[in-house]
């Protein structure tokens, strides 16, 4: 009975089920709010944003964060391996220089730049992202590969297990938490950065904040925000959960 | 059986190994000693080809190492190193079975062969089967590290220090385990220490290197009894030498028939240091001396100890 009780408390206070919860209610019932939207802006006609519903945003909005974040995780994730092992170590200060100017290089410009190649929607965006989110991914893959134990490698090798081996059951399981955290960060700030899209017509949740910084309407900026900021708090929690299975074999001290 | 034949290693121009030889009888323990930098862990680590030999040859029963694809030879020879190197994301259990698993053993034999490992390591199976390595001693981890070098059934177990970093009393447990598991499964162990006592107490050979290059080869009554040069009779322990060679010997082999000595009896299998260490607390020059079974068999004298 009492663990039941303890069970049921550590749902009760769960910081997803919570934030879950309020990011499930703004998406699906945003016109809901309408009357406490008008009441705050009297001027904007409609209350709330009455383009495209924003489960449809949302959905739109996490297809392409999903998308660049698993094109950026591919690359990243290559690049790594690729400059960790002998055949690749010359290229290492490339690679990261590279992923370094694809960070620095600010979302807005890419996008400018994709859209005479590539010309106006999502595709623009996809680049973009895909650019901005290698960096993370690429830098804690090199940390986390290299970071297994000499003696854990030097063993692995003594027995007989191949390179591939070595990478597959040991560097990169080893790994996996480092390189989970940079694809949790990369996720984040893309999750974010989508939103800058919009100003190259992409369909995401930053449709109703640069509609409404356009046309100076603060309550489409207010319900855009709010529910992008609850969609990355929410796959923050998510990677959290991941991280900690992939960890249970850490030091619990 | 294992022969080094003009082993040679060259860093940078020079020679950290240099035109080694000797033979180890299969079923052997051979201890590799010398002061650090003295090239005994890359003689070693030349054996499982960790490190590439620069000239000469090691054959293993006959076989050119370099014969066999590295990583082939590598999965025939068991490897335990001082820092253990288990793999920390697996359970002890999967770090037992790594060279059986890529070998392709069956499950149901590697579940037998970690259970009989565990049980060779005096540990509690079913307790420290499925924990992770950060949740043993250092201990522990050391005794995993053997079983998982034993795991494959090698002929061959190379061990770089393996109890370097474990604390006295463990150290001291652990080479009491090994001489016992050496003798219960007859393996041929290269066994580097820096410790010569490590080395005599275990040892069936001891090879001294210094510089890289090979100072003596010999058993450790050979060793002592005729040191070949400064640096082996300084090495091998200088003005205590004569204490090292009374531990080789046991009591049983200098016994006079005499059963009038009084006192409580020492067991014929002790070593003549401990014969002689009773001999000052008890201020006598004489001990009784009792078979295996407990029955009278004879004395040890003081003059027995100084002749060999």
């Amino acid at each position: 009975m009492k663990r039941e009780g303890a069970v049921t408390a550590r749902i009760l206070t769960d910081p997803l089920l919570w934030f879950g919860l309020a990011f499930a209610f703004f998406v699906a019932f945003m016109p809901v709010l309408a009357p406490i939207f008008a009441r705050a802006f009297p001027s904007i006609e409609p209350p709330v944003y009455a383009g495209d519903s924003f489960v449809a945003l949302w959905l739109f909005h996490a297809a392409l964060v999903a998308a660049s974040s698993l094109a950026a995780t591919i690359i990243g994730v290559s690049a790594g391996i690729f400059a960790t092992r002998a055949a690749g170590t010359e290229f290492r200060p490339t690679l990261e220089a590279l992923a370094t100017i694809g960070q620095t290089f600010p979302p807005v410009a890419v996008l400018a730049l994709a859209v005479p190649a590539l010309g106006y929607g999502a595709a623009p965006t996809f680049i973009a992202l895909t650019l901005y989110g290698i960096l993370p991914i690429l830098k804690n893959t090199i940390a986390g590969l290299t970071s297994a134990p000499a003696a854990v490698r030097d063993a692995a090798i003594g027995m007989g297990l191949t390179p591939l081996q070595i990478l597959r059951q040991v560097e990169l399981p080893l790994a996996a938490p480092v390189i989970l955290a940079g694809i949790r960060l990369s996720v984040i700030i893309n999750i974010g950065t989508a939103t800058i899209g919009s100003t190259v017509g992409a369909v995401t949740l930053g449709t109703p904040i640069i509609g409404g910084l356009v046309a100076n309407k603060i309550g489409y900026v207010i319900q855009g925000a709010i529910v992008v900021g609850l969609f990355a708090i929410v796959t923050d929690l998510l990677f959290e959960r991941i991280d900690r299975r992939l960890r249970r074999f850490a030091r619990r001290d | 059986m294992i022969e080094f034949d003009r082993v040679t290693k060259l860093y940078g121009g020079k020679r950290a190994v240099a035109e080694v030889s000797f033979t180890v009888a299969g079923g052997a323990f051979c201890a590799l000693v010398g002061p650090s930098g003295a090239g005994k862990s890359t003689l070693l680590r030349m054996v499982n080809r960790l490190v590439a030999m620069d000239g000469g040859a090691v054959r293993i029963a006959g076989d050119d190492i370099t014969k066999l694809p590295a990583v082939n030879l590598r999965r025939r020879i068991g490897y335990a190193v001082q820092s253990v190197g288990l793999f920390p994301h697996w359970t002890v259990e999967d770090n037992i079975a790594t060279v059986p698993r890529l070998l392709q053993w069956p499950e149901d034999r590697i579940a037998a062969r970690v259970r009989e490992l565990l049980e060779l390591m005096r540990l509690d199976v079913e307790a420290t089967r499925r924990q992770y390595p950060h949740q043993l001693s250092g201990g522990q981890q050391q005794r995993i590290g053997v079983a998982r070098a034993l795991a494959a059934d090698p002929d061959l177990l190379l061990m770089d220090e393996p109890f370097g970093a474990l604390d006295p009393i463990t150290r001291r447990e652990l080479r009491a385990e090994l001489a016992r598991i050496h003798k219960a499964t007859g393996k041929t162990i290269l066994f580097v220490t820096h410790d010569i006592d490590e080395a005599l107490e275990l040892a069936d050979v001891i090879a001294i290197l210094r510089d890289g290059a090979l100072a003596q080869f010999g058993t450790p009554a050979d060793l002592l009894a005729r040191p070949a040069s400064d640096f082996v009779r300084e090495f091998m322990g200088g003005a205590t030498l004569g204490l090292k060679l009374l531990a080789q010997r046991r009591v049983g082999e200098h016994l006079r028939a005499d059963t009038s000595a009084p006192g409580a009896p020492i067991s014929r299998d002790a070593t003549l240091t401990e014969a002689l260490s009773q001999m000052v607390l008890r201020g006598t020059d004489r001990l009784p001396v009792s078979d295996a079974s407990g029955k009278p068999a004879g004395a040890v004298a003081l003059a027995d100890l100084i002749r060999s």
